[in-house]
């Protein structure tokens, strides 16, 4: 092997509430040197709740690396559960301090409804969690 | 005369819902770099929370937590359109390659009421449920495989299941027309191999 190599590492999470914000707050590994690419994703539980197979957003993701040092900006996630579906990586280039944090906010923006969420806060049995996978495709040393 | 390139093949089956099937095998002797890897499927409702982690050498290439979906070419999708092709080629010399396929991982976490009330990051320990790339009880494996779309494992009922404690969240909106899974189906990994 040689010394710096290409890994792909996800970070997925999981949406409870249609009107909460999702923080993300998690640790690079500390192996990782450069981020090339990044790809986010549904992964499942979206499609429990609608019928369509292509969905253009269901929400915004902000991202920001290196302790909040570098903001990339914000993302729309599709919903997309064709089998031809994108599965190209936005290019990136950011060197990561060694154990930084990754962190961010996503909003969910599907199913916002009174027949998810009541006006007391409670779930209704429509809603279904759904999970996101931010998907960094990085340069590491291990 | 040996050719420039070679897809080396491994053949899992998969017998029933949550099962883990881990493999390992030796990269072809004659090729010394990996370029790219790609899956194929049986059906299309097995692609989506199913995961799919790959090792070189021991060093992690895609987390036990990479979903299938990302890697898999179909009827309608050519191999070329949905292969991961590996930007820096990753060098084998008769590279110990191992992967572990988990049917349906990502689902059983749907239901889990241990994040905070709006959602949160999902921890590496949810995803990868047991120690990764180790055979036990809870993981079936299968060493030495023979490769180039020989069957490498066929996995019996009983055995290998990862996700035994599977909750899907109560929910009452009727699912999508989603493809049904028909058990037991076959995953095939292709290994793109150049000199």
């Amino acid at each position: 092997m040689t010394k710096t190599r290409i890994i792909y590492h996800p970070v997925p999470f999981i949406v409870r509430q249609p009107l909460t914000p999702v923080t993300i707050n998690t640790v690079l590994p500390s192996h990782i040197r450069k981020v090339t690419g990044i790809k986010v994703v549904h992964s499942v539980g979206v499609q429990s709740m609608t019928t369509a197979a292509y969905l253009p957003v269901i929400g915004y993701l902000s991202l920001e690396f290196n302790n909040k040092q570098y903001h990339l900006g914000h993302l729309d996630v599709p919903f997309d559960n064709r089998a031809e579906a994108s599965d190209a990586y936005h290019d990136a280039a950011i060197d990561i301090m060694p154990g930084s944090l990754l962190t961010g906010n996503y909003e969910n923006k599907v199913f916002t409804g009174i027949e998810y969420q009541k006006a007391d806060g409670t779930i209704t049995d429509k809603w279904s969690n759904y999970i996101v996978t931010i998907y960094i495709k990085a340069l590491s040393d291990d | 005369m040996i050719q420039g390139y070679r897809f080396q093949k491994v053949s899992l089956r998969i017998s029933k819902s949550g099962q883990r099937v881990y493999f390992n095998a030796e990269s072809h002797k004659d090729f010394s770099m990996l370029k790219g890897i790609a899956l194929s499927v049986g059906y299309d409702g097995a692609l989506f929370g199913s995961t799919f982690g790959f090792r070189v050498d021991e060093k992690k290439v895609l987390d036990e937590s990479h979903e299938a979906h990302l890697l898999v070419f179909g009827n309608d999708v050519p191999p070329n359109d949905r292969m991961l092709f590996f930007e820096t080629p990753i060098p084998i010399h008769s590279a110990k390659l191992e992967g572990i396929y988990t049917d349906s991982a990502l689902q059983s976490l749907l239901g889990n009421i241990s994040y905070s009330p709006g959602g949160g990051v999902i921890a590496a320990t949810d995803v990868n449920v047991k120690k990764t790339y180790v055979s036990g009880k809870d993981i079936v494996s299968y060493s030495n495989a023979v490769v180039d779309n020989v069957p490498v494992y066929n996995a019996p009922i009983n055995i290998g299941l990862g996700n035994s404690s599977m909750t899907m969240p109560s929910t009452g909106a009727s699912p999508s027309a989603t493809t049904p899974v028909y058990y037991p189906y076959d995953v095939k990994i292709t290994m793109f191999l150049s000199r």
